[in-house]
């Protein structure tokens, strides 16, 4: 590749990347190795070396939704499933005893070890170099393959729109240069002037974007955990045409654990047998650390209300939207008053450190106040602080602006992907960044865009929500977002994705192997389990052991994992065959799990794939890109409006577009049909 | 959704000479065989239960017309005399198989056909959707499609002038209360599954899960009452059939007369009969009433008897409840025996013994005694039961089914009772929670029914122990169906409500 941008000094012109990664959090890491994977020469640059794959808020990892998109990650051969599972000090299994469609791995994590290991793979990893650097301005390229000096883009004001970035010289284009629209992205220019050229560039900017802190009445420019935020280049995006808007979240103090009093609160302890994330694990280690459950009371409350004022949101100090799912202390004391008390978790931060999180309790009082508040609650009396919380607003784009590959619409070969985008969480931000490095390495190379379904996963459901739908506050996984999810699950995230994986040269050969092995072993199984009879007396000992109703003939082994009362590990009593010595299954837990889910829920499985196959017939009828839906006759004008603004691919897509109607979908349908004609 | 029959009116809106139902899918010839009887087949006119025509290719010759007649088989009537025409897929409009029926054009008779048609497995068809098919299957370039969307428009445009029917407000609030229910029990099903850690120290899930089944049991009965009131919606849109019967001069006419009042009648022959029937359009406490007054029925001496005899049973047949009105001046007759033997159970009775003004010739047990045969079906015995019988006439209860009142349609003795009777049927039994909800709509009721079975269903899998999330996914469709009865279908005010309720945090 000779990406060369013509009038740049030449002591500024760095070697020229085929994608350029701007951010190391969650979302930039992801990116950055799925390129590198590709086999794309990529570039990571990020502000502060010391906050790759940092956890400003909560130490862990996963959680309802956002397991299973920790799962679908690790499917496809993204990393954040390898890493928690080198650095978890704790796991759970979230709602295990509901049905498997929501059970949901969430592991605390050593957020130093998690950044540590993270890491040390980016610096592995070939074809990828990882290097620190703030960008501050995106350069374009008019398309003709190379960026143009001001001369040959014929305009008259030249610099006007770097000149004040105090960047260097008129390299690349700005908006004002190249017009608004047929952009190109071709490089990105740093703080120090030195430009980067590179075919993609993928913003992960997370929180850092123009980032402000509140803490009670004051603000400051700051990224999260005091690092340095990314103001110059939210400035030069604006400039640039890029819609952005405030987003603000918030996190809660941080006490150390001598401080405090355990005795009082209640263990929560993880599962005793934890297990991976990452498909490529059979098992992991044991927990190291217990969590802790205590609550808030009257007192605390009376604290926070009496100060309400005091705070950024309620004292009027910030304009930023915040999510609903995610309140402060303020925000609960505020709008459920008949609460007498809020629980609140107390989770370590790592093995070596004595900081813990106060998890549930965010807030942006003045930290004289947090301290009053915190010390009310039962165990923390006598709390020692060593950060105190706050709330960060920073910019985000709208990801309606994006495609479904995340790139963005109206510029080429720029991707955006993360907290960026509206959403909120390591977990949705990791997601997107693998499907933003992966439509980039593929972008750059000539080949056509990795889509997932709401049908095939919940990264599908999360980007076609944020590029479809758009969000109004941070935008977190939720199960219920997913109709599919009794298909889309935890257990079964590499028989979906692993071959997809594989295919694009992501998932290795082992991880590939590693799928059809356990997927032949439960389709074996389940043959063997509905071929096996029992006897209605054995039947009947396990059942009437288990409070279930009696059978009066054999019935198969199939036919007794059906009942809600039995499990496949509770078969051990009836089918000696399924179980080595010590009451293991023999194909494995992963392919029993699978097994005994696909018997278990079989009728609801089976339900829910007709629902797919008719979802997915709308979704195989693809919109051509040049329709003039403004000019469309027959669309109401709101139809028109939307579906111009968001450029749906499919009819599936379209209908999902609020301000759509059943009955401009079929317009849009005659209109295909004639098309084709 | 595809794989679906859907079926729908494809004919203007508003009265036409002739009107098309129309339904495409798998199982729209299977549907049809249920409905129709075709005239080749030695089908008469009146006489029922119906055979069914035989599922058989060569009955049905795919773009050959056919004609005969819609019928129900509950309550045992004829609906309209037809011509269908089938055709089979690809060769259709939609690529599927495909029925049309043409009917008479009146709304009432469309109506009804397409009623049957969703009673007999159809599904309405969206807006837009036969043409939506026609595409998905390839074969919209066989239509002028400019002129489709046009149509596809203007129909829309027409549903939303409609949706703001009385009724149809009153039946959205009603459905929207119902939602409301249903949105608590879902969002508190997903703050549980999505936000565990919200819970601990709570109830347990099996315990809400009762709690659950409650609710959706409560849920479910209203919609069942809503669902009830279907029936009364088409009495009210209609009009309530009653069906005169009794010998000849009796005073079937001049009760008419009388019942009718100051009221301008409007007395239409029933065209294309020798013996006509007479229908009285009118109005009862401001309720439309058709009241058929037919030839009278007596013993068939020839052929032109035969014809009165048959419309008259087919009237009858018709009919919501039948009005007997015997001479109590004379004593019973062999006719009036003859026409006892011909009630069926299923139509709900009045016997009026009229000339209450003479001297009586007729009792009260000799009334029972003729109608001993009858008797009284289970089918309609709450809408009786739950009314006294009016003080203003004389009379009493036979069974629960029938009633005797004595009056004269002379004096105006006991017509005030009629009205009442009349006014109780059509407001009558599961609607008096809130009467003035009704459902008028052939696709709400069918909405409902589909919102009630999905409700059903969640409640089943709870009892089974099943987690709540697979009810859960039923419980939204419930939510669904009831949002496209009122046009919402969105469903990020489910998250609204959790965030509002529930205190979830970090």
């Amino acid at each position: 590749m000779d990406l060369i941008i013509q009038g740049v000094d030449e002591d500024l012109l760095m070697e020229a990347y085929d994608v350029i990664v701007v951010g190391a959090g969650h979302a930039g890491c992801e990116a950055a190795l799925a390129s590198a994977r590709l086999g794309k020469k990529t570039l990571l640059l990020t502000i502060s070396p010391e906050s790759i794959a940092h956890m400003p808020c909560n130490p862990s990892i996963g959680g309802t939704g956002k397991g299973q998109l920790v799962k679908e990650i690790d499917a496809l051969g993204g990393e954040m499933g390898v890493n928690i599972d080198k650095t978890f000090i704790q796991s759970r299994m979230l709602n295990s005893s509901k049905g498997p469609a929501v059970h949901s791995p969430r592991a605390q994590a050593d957020k130093e070890k998690y950044h540590i290991e993270m890491k040390k793979t980016l610096e592995a990893e070939e074809n990828l170099h990882l290097r620190q650097g703030e960008v501050v301005e995106l350069l374009f390229d008019s398309g003709s393959g190379a960026g143009m000096t001001n001369d040959e883009a014929g305009t008259t004001e030249a610099k006007g729109g770097i000149s004040e970035m105090d960047s260097g010289s008129g390299a690349g284009m700005t908006v004002a240069e190249a017009g608004m629209t047929g952009r190109k992205v071709c490089g990105v220019r740093l703080k120090s002037g030195t430009v980067y050229p590179g075919e993609a560039v993928v913003l992960a900017t997370g929180t850092y974007l123009g980032a402000l802190v509140h803490v009670g009445s004051r603000e400051h420019h700051s990224g999260p955990s005091g690092f340095s935020p990314s103001v110059d280049l939210a400035k030069t995006l604006a400039k640039d045409g890029i819609g952005l808007r405030r987003f603000k979240t918030g996190t809660p103090a941080r006490v150390l654990a001598r401080s405090l009093n355990y005795e009082v609160m209640e263990e929560q302890a993880g599962d005793d047998q934890p297990l991976p994330f990452s498909y490529l694990n059979d098992e992991i280690g044991g927990n190291q650390i217990s969590c802790w459950l205590t609550w808030t009371n009257k007192e605390g409350h009376q604290i926070v209300s009496d100060n309400i004022h005091k705070t950024a949101p309620y004292g009027g100090y910030t304009t930023g939207v915040g999510p609903r799912y995610c309140l402060s202390i303020e925000d609960k004391v505020d709008r459920f008053p008949d609460r007498e008390r809020h629980q609140l978790f107390l989770e370590p931060e790592g093995t070596d450190t004595d900081e813990v999180y106060i998890q549930g309790m965010s807030t942006s009082l003045p930290e004289r106040i947090q301290e009053a508040f915190y010390r009310t609650i039962r165990g923390l009396e006598n709390a020692v602080f060593s950060r105190y919380a706050y709330s960060i607003e920073y910019e985000t784009i709208d990801p309606q602006a994006l495609r479904l590959s995340l790139e963005y619409r109206e510029i080429e070969n720029l991707f955006f992907c993360g907290q960026v985008n509206g959403t909120s969480g390591y977990e949705e931000a990791a997601a997107q960044g693998l499907m933003a490095g992966i439509n980039a390495a593929l972008k750059v190379s000539g080949k056509d865009p990795f889509v997932l379904e709401r049908s095939e996963a919940y990264i599908g459901v999360l980007i076609d929500d944020l590029v479809t739908k758009g969000t109004n506050e941070p935008y977190r996984i939720m199960t219920s977002r997913a109709e599919f999810r009794l298909v889309l699950r935890q257990d079964n995230a590499d028989i979906r994705l692993t071959e997809k994986g594989y295919r694009l040269g992501l998932a290795s050969e082992l991880r590939y192997r590693r799928m059809t092995e356990k997927k032949l072993a439960a389709q074996k199984e389940m043959l063997r389990l509905r071929g096996t009879k029992v006897s209605p007396v054995a039947a009947n000992e396990l059942l009437l052991g288990l409070s279930a109703a009696p059978v009066s003939d054999g019935v198969t082994l199939a036919a007794l994992l059906k009942r809600p009362e039995v499990s496949y590990a509770g078969l051990v009593a009836v089918d000696p065959v399924g179980f080595d010595a010590s009451g293991k299954p023999v194909i494995g837990r992963a392919a029993a799990e699978l097994a005994e889910i696909e018997i278990k829920y079989e009728g609801y499985i089976e339900k829910q794939e007709r629902q797919i196959r008719n979802f997915e017939k709308l979704e195989e009828k693809k919109l051509p890109e040049g329709i003039d839906y403004l000019a469309f006759e027959g669309l109401r004008l709101e139809a028109r409006q939307k579906l111009d603004q968001i450029r749906p691919t499919s009819l599936g897509q379209a209908s999902r577009i609020s301000g759509v109607s059943p009955s401009d979908i079929s317009v849009l349908m005659v209109h295909l049909a004639r098309g084709n004609s | 959704m595809i794989g679906t029959t859907i079926a729908a009116i494809s004919s203007a809106i508003g009265e036409g000479g002739i009107g098309v139902v129309r339904m495409s899918g798998e199982d729209s010839k299977e549907i049809l065989a249920k409905i129709f009887e075709p005239a080749d087949k030695g089908w008469i006119a009146g006489h029922t239960p119906l055979g069914h025509l035989a599922r058989n290719d060569n009955d049905l010759e795919p773009r050959k017309m056919k004609y005969g007649h819609i019928v129900s088989s509950s309550p045992a009537e004829t609906v309209d005399e037809v011509l269908i025409v089938y055709m089979k897929k690809p060769h259709s409009y939609t690529g599927e198989d495909v029925v049309e029926i043409q009917c008479h054009g009146s709304v009432v008779s469309l109506r009804k056909i397409l009623s049957l048609c969703y009673e007999n497995g159809a599904v309405p068809a969206a807006p837009g959707e036969f043409t939506k098919r026609a595409f998905l299957n390839g074969r919209l370039d066989l239509v002028q499609a400019g002129a489709v969307s046009d149509m596809i428009r203007a129909k829309t445009d027409r549903s939303y002038a409609v949706a703001k029917d009385q009724f149809e407000g009153r039946l959205s609030t009603a459905v929207s209360s119902i939602r409301e229910d249903l949105l608590g029990i879902l969002a508190e099903s997903i703050a549980r599954i999505d936000y565990p850690e919200a819970f601990t120290g709570e109830e347990q899930d099996s315990a809400n899960n009762r709690k659950f089944l409650d609710e959706l049991l409560l849920v479910s009965s209203r919609i069942e009452g809503l669902f009830a009131s279907a029936r009364t919606g088409r009495m009210v849109r209609d009009g309530l059939r009653i069906a005169l019967i009794g010998k000849p001069n009796s005073g079937k006419s001049s009760f008419i007369n009388a019942i009718s009042g100051e009221q301008a009648a409007i007395v239409t022959a029933e065209p294309g009969t020798t013996r006509d029937a007479i229908e009285v359009y009118l109005s009862v406490d401001g309720l439309p009433v058709i009241m058929t007054d037919t030839a009278g029925i007596r013993e068939a001496e020839g052929e032109i008897e035969r014809i009165g005899i048959d419309r008259s049973l087919s009237s009858y047949g018709k009919a919501d409840m039948a009005f007997f009105i015997i001479d109590g001046s004379v004593p019973l007759s062999l006719e009036d025996r003859n026409i006892a033997g011909l009630l069926d159970e299923g139509k709900p009775l009045v016997v009026l013994v009229n000339k209450s003004d003479l001297a009586q010739k007729v009792s009260d047990e000799e009334v029972a005694a003729l109608l001993s045969g009858y008797s009284p079906p289970m089918e309609g015995l709450t809408v009786w039961a739950q009314h006294e019988v009016p003080r203003s006439g004389r009379g009493g209860l036979i069974g629960g089914n029938s009633k005797i009142l004595h009056i004269s349609a002379m004096s105006g003795e006991g017509l005030g009772a009629v009205t009442s009777i009349i006014s109780d049927f059509i407001y009558g039994g599961k609607v008096s929670s809130d009467d003035s909800i009704i459902v008028t709509n052939e696709r709400h009721k069918y909405l409902l029914e589909a919102a009630l079975s999905e409700v059903s269903m969640a409640a089943a899998v709870l009892s089974s122990g099943d987690a709540a999330e697979f009810a859960e996914v039923n419980i939204r469709e419930a939510y669904d169906r009831l949002g496209e009865i009122v046009g919402e279908t969105v469903t990020d005010d489910i998250l609204d409500r959790v965030f509002a309720d529930f205190c979830i945090g970090k």
